[in-house]
């Protein structure tokens, strides 16, 4: 039982639910307290534990059927062994099941037809879950041997039972480790694919033409994901011992001393917060990632303090306003449509960032964080990385995001690494992971 | 002694006080118990986050201690703060007092260093106003300790809770290490308005509570207002439903189901017609354009 838990554990982390070894530990005494005959308790009971936010949920009930299919829990299926089991289940949470008939019924006897979550067994139904078959011996025993170990545990006073379950924790360690190690093609279980099932399209390949389902999901991911990496700012004036007298703060500190300000509190200077400029590439399949990283941006728009949006194939164009007006479906209709911004033509990277720089020079500033999206591929004009110098060196921090990969840059006609030297940080961009990766940079202070 | 025997056990007193304790939440609340972790609960406005902590305070019979977060709390708020108008009153009708204890003194330093062995008169837990975590800390009786809505806090915030919620000590300079006798059994609740950092979640046992199905709500509406007949209440159980799936700008949470159910048998109100919509519906939907939007659309 106890290497069927590491394994879970280890399983989740691979699907991208981080469970760390406190969690795991913490499950383990979580199941010293349930009554392990019974599956539902079980699962409602490792959940609670193991899963910290609401989106792994389904992954969690994904793999726990998966691990504990062959978990036979309270159903009497009268087999010689079951009620063996049964005996060895002994006295912890005893009553449960056997006597009870259907699966669902508790320890106190009363069904409870108000289930609202999903469960693999509903009263009346012969619960699936656990598999028409008798529980196997196997299961049996490991069952047992849980119920056993965990009652010893409890037995066992004070210090006693502290090394007991120094040692559940050890074997549980030992085990994480051993699955860690194991290839995917050993094991019993099914083995989980390395995606992260939390959000199926994490590593989708924004590059490729996709269908429209897909690029929808693709959208709402993104929304989850600002939504995540929105954070709160808790206060608007940095507190300082001079400048401007901080009158909440004076009179707030006075509140304390019979309401008399007995010291002034100065403010300085607004946290600022920064503004963000974005330069997206839309030329050909660089255009199926921009699109991408134009939604993250318009939903993070509320985390700077201004934001602009560029367009640029071999000349530059301005699209906030287009961002700002619409929805931004209808936005990105305009965008794919639209005359003014149907950029024909080969990638110009030098052209396109000269006219930029030029034309938006003043509105560059220490505050700006500036995000340039392109696979840097320039058809052997000039690179003109001095422009990309000058810029990087008015704005806080220039962060080029590029669709290839890491092996492809430089190759053929990319110039990245003319580029990259004046670059805070360049970042491979082509999935949502990566996507994430980069509005978290975006974000940092 | 723990609270509660098992899982069922929580659940049907919780029940008994009127308090509908699906498996997942009884689960959660047990663990958290046994496990002395804090319970994290999380889920949209209004589905009975803030009820679990007090119908838990109540079946216990422990005393519910709450600490409401709000943008911008600091720790001062969550923990104590000195009665400075108290020690101002108190030393001012000692001054006699104070002046015999000073008269023989010499020199200013020897004044100084009387005054300091008394020092700790005036920073006594006499003159200490302790705010609901300390008051959780240096409770003599068990107590249930709810700290709502903390998604509205921020990040420094959160790091003080979570270095609080671990031993449940508590420093205060001029009185030292304060260590909490009975751990309390600790509740946050969260809109989930933003992601909690990791680290207070990783701490917590976790419980998500959302909408409730059309049957269980209705069962709490039959529960909760009692004059409703069961007919008009799964009409109306219907009708939020629905309402809800149009996708309105504030969708309706189950107290504001309740609040419209009251309504409804305020307004005797037979069956759901235009008429008694239209008179009632301000008690479910609390944006104007939503009201519209629903009695345009003639949701049945």
């Amino acid at each position: 039982m106890i290497e069927s838990l590491s394994q879970f554990v280890a399983d989740l982390r691979r699907a991208g639910v981080r469970v760390s070894v406190a969690e795991t530990a913490d499950a383990l005494q979580a199941l010293r307290h349930l009554p392990l005959a019974r599956r539902e308790a079980v699962r409602l009971g490792l959940r609670s534990v193991l899963v910290k936010e609401q989106r792994h949920a389904v992954v969690f009930e994904r793999l726990f059927a998966q691990h504990f299919s062959a978990y036979a829990g309270s159903v009497s299926v009268g087999s010689g062994e079951e009620s063996e089991a049964e005996k060895s289940a002994g006295g912890s949470q005893g009553g449960v099941g056997s006597g009870a008939g259907q699966g669902e019924a508790t320890a106190s006897g009363a069904p409870r037809p108000d289930q609202t979550e999903v469960d693999e067994s509903r009263p009346g139904e012969q619960p699936s879950g656990y598999g028409e078959k008798a529980e196997s011996e196997n299961d049996a025993e490991k069952r047992g041997d849980l119920q056993a170990e965990t009652e010893q545990a409890d037995g066992e006073e004070g210090k006693d039972g502290e090394a007991e379950l120094v040692r559940l924790l050890e074997s549980v360690r030992v085990g994480l480790d051993r699955s860690a190690q194991e290839t995917p093609s050993s094991g019993a279980q099914n083995q989980v694919p390395e995606s992260d099932g939390a959000d199926p399209h994490v590593r989708t390949d924004l590059r490729r033409p996709l269908p429209p389902d897909t690029t929808d999901d693709l959208y709402e991911a993104i929304d989850a994901l600002a939504e995540r990496l929105a954070t709160r700012q808790s206060r608007r004036y940095r507190a300082s011992k001079r400048g401007a007298v901080d009158l909440k703060r004076t009179v707030h500190s006075g509140l304390r001393r019979v309401g008399q300000p007995s010291t002034l509190k100065y403010r300085r200077r607004r946290i600022e917060r920064r503004r963000l400029v974005v330069l997206c590439d839309i030329s050909g399949s660089v255009y199926r990632v921009s699109r991408f990283f134009l939604k993250l941006v318009y939903q993070l728009q509320e985390q700077f303090g201004g934001t602009r949006s560029f367009v640029f194939v071999d000349r530059t164009v301005e699209t906030t306003a287009l961002f700002e007006d619409e929805s931004f479906s209808a936005a990105l209709q305009h965008l794919e449509k639209d005359r003014q911004f149907n950029l024909f033509g080969r990638s110009d990277y030098g052209r396109a960032l000269y006219q930029f720089y030029t034309d938006e020079l003043p509105s560059l500033s220490r505050r700006t964080v500036l995000a340039v999206l392109g696979d840097a591929r320039n058809n052997r004009f000039e690179p003109l990385e001095w422009v990309l110098e000058e810029a990087a060196r008015r704005v806080h921090t220039l962060l080029w995001l590029n669709p290839d990969e890491r092996r492809e840059w430089d190759r053929d006609d990319s110039v990245i690494s003319t580029y990259a030297p004046y670059c805070t940080r360049v970042l491979e961009c082509q999935n949502l992971r990566q996507l994430e990766e980069a509005g978290r940079l975006l974000l940092r202070d | 002694m723990a609270p509660f025997d098992s899982v069922e056990d929580l659940s049907r007193r919780l029940e008994e006080a009127d308090y509908f304790c699906d498996e997942p939440s009884a689960t959660a609340v047990f663990l958290a118990e046994r496990l002395g972790r804090p319970l994290l609960v999380e889920g949209p406005p209004g589905v009975g986050k803030t009820e679990i902590a007090k119908t838990l305070a109540g079946v216990t019979s422990r005393r519910l201690l709450r600490l409401q977060c709000y943008e911008g709390i600091d720790e001062s708020r969550a923990l104590y703060e000195w009665e400075y108008s108290k020690q101002l009153l108190y030393t001012q009708m000692l001054k006699e007092r104070i002046g015999g204890l000073l008269e023989n003194a010499q020199t200013l330093e020897e004044a100084v260093e009387r005054l300091d062995e008394q020092g700790g008169a005036f920073f006594s837990r006499s003159f200490l106003l302790p705010r609901p975590l300390l008051e959780a800390v240096l409770a003599d009786e068990p107590v249930v300790l709810l700290i709502d809505e903390v998604d509205r806090s921020d990040e420094e915030f959160e790091a003080f809770l979570l270095e609080t919620l671990g031993e449940f000590q508590v420093t205060v300079p001029e009185l030292g290490t304060l260590q909490a006798v009975h751990r309390p059994l600790t509740i946050l609740t969260s809109n989930a308005s933003r992601t909690l950092s990791e680290a207070l979640r990783r701490r917590c046992i976790y419980l998500h509570i959302d909408y409730p199905d059309t049957e269980q709500e209705a069962r709490i509406v039959r529960r909760k207002v009692p004059g409703i007949s069961r007919h008009l209440a799964e009409e109306a159980v219907r009708f939020v439903d629905r309402v809800r799936q149009l996708g309105v700008r504030k969708p309706p949470s189950i107290s504001e189901t309740l609040d419209w159910a009251l309504a409804l048998v305020v307004l005797n109100a037979g069956a759901l017609d235009r008429a008694v919509l239209v008179a009632s519906l301000s008690a479910l939907l609390k944006d104007k354009e939503d009201i519209e939007r629903v009695l345009r659309q003639g949701v049945r």
